[in-house]
């Protein structure tokens, strides 16, 4: 009987001993864990990038605003082109604004946090929970989407970064309002898609996010006002 | 209370199962999480910043460039021209061709996995994404999956292989999506047997 016990405690721990080894290896769930002044340097180098990028995010709507506008007077003088045509375009591209019959979705986290803290990314609302709303909402047949007033279109990139969200690599938080325009009965629907949504769904009971949806009949949504990348495109003529 | 060696051994036994179970919850967990969102360093951060400053800037001088070129009657015609042209390549209603790379899936996947494939090629400089020749615009709709596990997109179901096709600069986009930990990397850790080819290709088509 002695011998069984001393074997049972050698295998048990060899077992702990590679529990031990399993555990150490575990890819770290943690989104932030900075030194302090690590992380204040990096909170004030944001801030300063994201004050730039407001500033000239709005200088890029209001210069393209203008070339459209020139670009009209143009074609009203002359004629040398279908401004219909070049309309037709900027829509098809999301370079216009909407507004239309809609949804318009709140989603935060339930909890007020900081970017030093150290975070489990279980808890948070991460570029994989928008991305999926994304999606469901153009399954739902929305014209026009836009997260936090930034319009997604085809190539929207939504990645998360730190504790935050870029969209099209703009830095973006919680809380997330989300835009869609659409038919109200086929997006609501969509949302309500398990085989989508089951995964979002189960990490917002989880976390306590904050998940509402407001049908309304007047969305707006703002025109892109990023950049494309056509460098590689050639139009076939 | 002195407890018996049978007792003795059952705690032991409850505690190493408790463990065992604990740690490969944990191990699945994080390597989900992993799969679709990775933790980018904060110095990647301030660098992603810092490079759409950049592009925002540059996108600035070609506003200004082609307000300047407006605003002279000789070139006015020309910068419209171009506009069209390149609006042509952003409408999706036009037929389009590039360079590129395409990768082939031969296991069947989520509408999920090819979200984040998607975005992941467009994050690694992609001009235009297809899949199965379909390509993905603003008149598209989402991703969507029938019950036998084929995906749909508007009224197109595709089955495996999955032919994505992406037009850009073939070396960025690999280097980007073939990194070690990068998105191929990820989804063939997490999706056991699951066979990724990516290979360059001189001109893609996408109507």
């Amino acid at each position: 009987m002695r011998k069984l016990l001393v074997i049972s405690f050698f295998f048990s721990g060899i077992i702990l001993g590679l529990f031990l080894i399993a555990q150490f290896f575990t890819p770290k769930n943690i989104v932030s864990s900075s030194p302090l002044h690590e992380v204040e340097a990096k909170d004030s180098l944001i801030k300063e990038f994201v004050e730039e990028q407001a500033y000239l995010l709005t200088r890029v709507r209001d210069m393209r605003k203008k070339v459209e506008e020139k670009q009209i007077e143009i074609a009203n003088e002359t004629e040398a082109y279908n401004i219909k045509f070049l309309e037709d375009l900027r829509v098809s591209s999301g370079l216009k604004s909407a507004s239309g019959e809609g949804v318009e979705i709140n989603l935060s986290e339930n909890r007020t946090r900081r970017t030093n803290d150290s975070i489990d990314n279980q808890s948070i609302i991460l570029a994989s929970d928008l991305r999926d709303i994304v999606n469901v909402l153009f399954s739902g047949q929305a014209e026009a989407v836009s997260i936090n007033n930034h319009r997604i279109f085809y190539g929207t990139v939504i990645s998360s970064v730190g504790n935050t969200v870029l969209i099209n690599n703009i830095h973006s938080s919680a809380p997330y309002t989300i835009k869609a325009i659409g038919e109200k009965n086929s997006l609501i629907s969509s949302l309500q898609n398990k085989k989508l949504m089951g995964e979002f769904y189960r990490r917002v009971e989880e976390n306590n996010f904050k998940f509402y949806v407001e049908i309304s009949d007047d969305v707006f949504i703002l025109p892109y006002n990023g950049t494309f990348k056509v460098d590689y495109i050639n139009l076939v003529e | 209370m002195i407890l018996s060696k049978k007792e003795i051994l059952l705690a032991f036994g409850l505690i190493l199962g408790f463990l065992v179970f604990s740690q490969g919850k944990s191990m699945g967990e994080a390597k989900e999480n992993l799969v679709r969102d990775t933790n980018t360093s904060i110095f990647q951060e301030i660098k992603i910043l810092k490079n759409k400053n950049k592009e925002l800037n540059k996108d600035l001088d070609n506003l200004n460039n082609n307000f300047e070129k407006l605003s002279n009657q000789d070139l006015a015609i020309e910068a419209i021209k171009d506009d069209i042209n390149k609006y042509k390549k952003t409408s999706g209603k036009y037929p389009i061709f590039g360079p590129g790379v395409e990768i082939i899936i031969e296991s069947s996947v989520s509408p999920q996995f090819m979200i984040d494939l998607i975005n992941e090629l467009y994050n690694s400089s992609a001009n235009a994404v297809s899949i199965n020749g379909i390509r993905i615009t603003n008149q598209r709709n989402g991703i969507d999956s029938m019950p036998n596990g084929q995906l749909f997109i508007d009224s197109f179901v595709f089955s495996t292989p999955y032919k994505i096709n992406a037009i850009g600069d073939a070396n960025t986009i690999k280097n980007l999506i073939l990194a070690p930990n990068g998105f191929i990397q990820r989804a063939i850790d997490s999706n056991q047997g699951m066979e990724v080819l990516v290979q360059n290709k001189d001109i893609i088509q996408m109507d």
